[in-house]
């Protein structure tokens, strides 16, 4: 290849690196254990409240997704790399899966324990906390751990 | 406002011994020795060694999410993201390793160091927040 051919660094499509996503979700991390830590009775009571309207799901989700194209057009800018059109597209669709994947697995418990079938009222407080940052922390980290195993097999990267 | 000092106890104890712990000792053992040789963290840790600390500190926090006041479903979602923020972690040493002795490669230190580092702040960082929700489950009974 002679050098009128060689890519240049805007049209080159950015790599993700196993650590991009590590410095966002601690960072969301810590925020979150700082509002259990400021309030810990009104922040939890809060998102209990959020759960049983049915909107903490979709409320998850949206801000993961947020975040995590946000977090790649950075990465793509800070490197002076193009953005890949199929990883914007895997990135969304992994924020929504893993998102939905958690809801799906442990609303059931705690939907019995919503209609007080197993549960007091604390414990289900409790569960929401737990849930609410774990499904957070997943669907922030993992798209893009997915994303680091598999992009050698798509094309266009370098 | 509400302290989880038992939480900031048990991870503090371990980035004492995993992180502080080794750098300490290797100044220590420079100068010693008198040696000009001055570690950083960067040079202790240059291999992606951080990564091990991680994974311990996740099993540690897998440990203890087992025995937690939760319904058996959020046990094992919890248990699966510990356990693959750690693993990754891991990663970033096993990959290293394999390429320097398997390939013979001689990869950037700076940036295996700058990736074993972010996900050993991710690492600590869910350990942390997850022993502070366990804590705050034990503190509301």
């Amino acid at each position: 290849m002679n050098s009128s051919e060689k890519v240049s660094p805007r049209q080159r499509a950015v790599r993700i690196r196993i650590g991009d996503s590590a410095i966002m979700a601690a960072v969301v991390s810590l925020v979150y254990g700082l509002c259990v830590i400021a309030s810990p009775r009104v922040f939890p009571e809060i998102l209990a409240a959020q759960f049983e309207r049915g909107v903490l799901t979709t409320g998850i989700g949206l801000l993961a997704l947020a975040l995590n194209l946000g977090w790649y057009w950075r990465i793509a800018k800070r490197r002076q790399a193009s953005l890949n059109a199929l990883t914007v597209i895997a990135l969304v669709v992994l924020s929504l899966f893993f998102t939905v994947c958690f809801s799906v697995l442990v609303n059931n418990s705690m939907l019995k324990a919503v209609a007080g079938i197993e549960h007091t009222y604390q414990q289900v407080t409790e569960e929401v906390l737990v849930y609410t940052y774990m499904a957070l922390v997943a669907s922030i980290f993992l798209p893009y751990l997915v994303l680091r195993l598999t992009q050698d097999y798509i094309p266009k990267t370098d | 406002m509400w302290l989880p000092l038992q939480s900031f106890g048990r991870v503090g104890l371990f980035f004492s011994l995993g992180v502080l712990g080794p750098w300490i000792m290797a100044r220590l053992w420079a100068r010693q020795r008198g040696s000009s040789y001055r570690p950083t963290l960067a040079s202790v840790f240059h291999r992606g060694e951080l990564g091990l600390v991680s994974l311990g500190v996740a099993a540690a926090v897998i440990w203890d999410v087992g025995a937690a006041p939760l319904s058996t479903a959020l046990i094992y979602a919890v248990t699966f993201v510990v356990a693959a923020v750690g693993v990754a972690a891991g990663a970033a040493w096993v990959v290293i390793h394999c390429r320097a002795v398997g390939l013979g490669a001689n990869d950037d230190a700076p940036r295996t160091f700058r990736e074993s580092r972010n996900l050993a702040f991710l690492t600590f960082s869910v350990a942390l927040v997850t022993e502070i929700l366990l804590e705050h489950a034990r503190w509301l009974r």
